[in-house]
């Protein structure tokens, strides 16, 4: 097969990237929690899959390709030293209190603030596994591929997941009837 | 937290974000000079491996050219016949100008056993193939301090007649000291030389050298005085 990119596959690659870069960095936003690296994540992303262009064949498994390519995007982002040194609290907490204030605590930010903060303590391969299933609404099969693990270890690691964002939930100050506003 | 309400939370949450400002012709512009220089840092690595191979090869190739067994050393058919005789029996009846502090034994070192073979015998007079115009002996002279090697070459006469034909020398007073030249040198650790020429013509020439591995002998074991007493010692 030639390596060399046509006309055409540039003008495939254009409309393909125009619409999968907003899943792209919605998706890397909710395993890093961080707007500009989820940005830097995403362009990665189409990077890679430039250069990979000519290889992919498959056009019905681009979106597939796409999120595997970002997760080990992301993951690599992890390992640098200079990511590994760094201390990360979210966002400066400028929300209000729901403690204080009760009438607050029931806006939606607040609930999204502790959602997004909850997701960060919970560790990469776990967050990654509860964001595939329960937001990208993928399989366990093609989470499976994603993830490149058993269907048992994905099985495993959504569990252990969910069980740890319930508890940071908790611990950060959540309680039933707030998380349920999410859903609202 | 059910499920469903998970889902929705996530939802909601990636929905904060923005579309993102990234633009395709950037990453399409930023993915070819990805490209090029993963080329050229793939080319400039193969360089790196191909002189690195180079360098090996030659320094291989040289290191086994230095390492190689050393020649050996020729064989040396020294032969002794009655003139060498003669001349051994000479210096072993003025055995008395080496002095007694010092010990006599075979000259080994690499110098003499380039030219001779095998060491030969102490203070006897042998002729080599490749000096043929001469006698020569080799010994070892040592004390607590070093060594020295001792040469004396005594050409023979066929050569001492043209000599002794000469103007010059027939026509010098008959007291006129025979030494035409000495010399002290460190060429190879330090050397002294002396040449003289007999009223008869005959060349004597003795040499004692101190190798570099005997650093710590302050001269050579015999003065310029001592080695000019050889000089007359032999006649055929």
């Amino acid at each position: 097969m030639s390596l060399r990119r046509t006309r055409d596959d540039e003008d495939r690659f254009r409309l393909f990237a125009a619409g999968a870069v907003g899943p792209l960095a919605r998706l890397a936003y909710l395993l890093c929690g961080d707007r500009h690296l989820a940005e830097d994540l995403a362009q990665a992303c189409l990077i890679r899959m430039y250069q990979a262009w000519p290889r992919l064949d498959r056009q019905d498994a681009l979106d597939g390709y796409a999120r595997r390519v970002l997760l080990r995007c992301w993951l690599n982002e992890l390992r640098r030293p200079w990511r590994r040194a760094e201390s990360r609290t979210g966002i400066v907490p400028d929300l209000a209190d729901d403690r204080s204030d009760p009438a607050l605590g029931v806006g939606s930010d607040h609930v999204k603030d502790l959602l997004r903060r909850a997701l960060a303590e919970i560790p990469p391969r776990q967050r990654a596994a509860v964001v595939l299933r329960y937001w990208s609404q993928l399989s366990v099969t093609e989470t499976a591929a994603v993830l490149r693990c058993s269907e048992g270890t994905v099985k495993s690691q959504t569990a252990r997941g969910l069980t740890a964002l319930r508890a940071a939930m908790t611990r950060l100050g959540g309680n039933a009837a707030l998380i349920r506003e999410l859903s609202t | 937290m059910e499920e469903e309400q998970l889902t929705a939370g996530l939802v909601s949450l990636a929905d904060d974000l923005p579309d993102p400002l990234v633009d395709i012709d950037a990453v399409i512009q930023a993915a070819r000079v990805h490209s090029r220089r993963r080329a050229v840092a793939a080319a400039s690595g193969g360089t790196v491996v191909v002189i690195a191979a180079l360098t090996l090869l030659i320094t291989t190739t040289t290191r086994a050219w230095h390492d190689r067994p050393a020649d050996p050393v020729p064989t040396v058919q020294a032969t002794v016949d009655n003139r060498a005789k003669a001349l051994t029996a000479q210096l072993t009846a003025r055995r008395d100008l080496i002095p007694s502090s010092l010990r006599v034994e075979p000259d080994d070192t690499p110098g003499t056993r380039t030219i001779a073979g095998a060491p030969p015998p102490p203070l006897e007079f042998v002729q080599l193939p490749q000096e043929s115009s001469k006698y020569t002996a080799f010994a070892k002279l040592i004390d607590d301090s070093g060594f020295g090697t001792l040469r004396i070459d005594v050409d023979k006469p066929f050569r001492a007649n043209p000599w002794a034909r000469c103007g010059v020398f027939t026509g010098w007073p008959a007291d006129t000291p025979p030494v035409v030249n000495w010399q002290l040198t460190d060429d190879i650790g330090r050397s002294r030389c002396i040449t003289g020429i007999r009223t008869d013509g005959i060349v004597v020439t003795v040499s004692i050298s101190i190798w570099s591995d005997s650093q710590t002998r302050p001269a050579v074991p015999l003065s310029n005085n001592q080695l000019y007493a050889f000089i007359d010692v032999f006649n055929y």
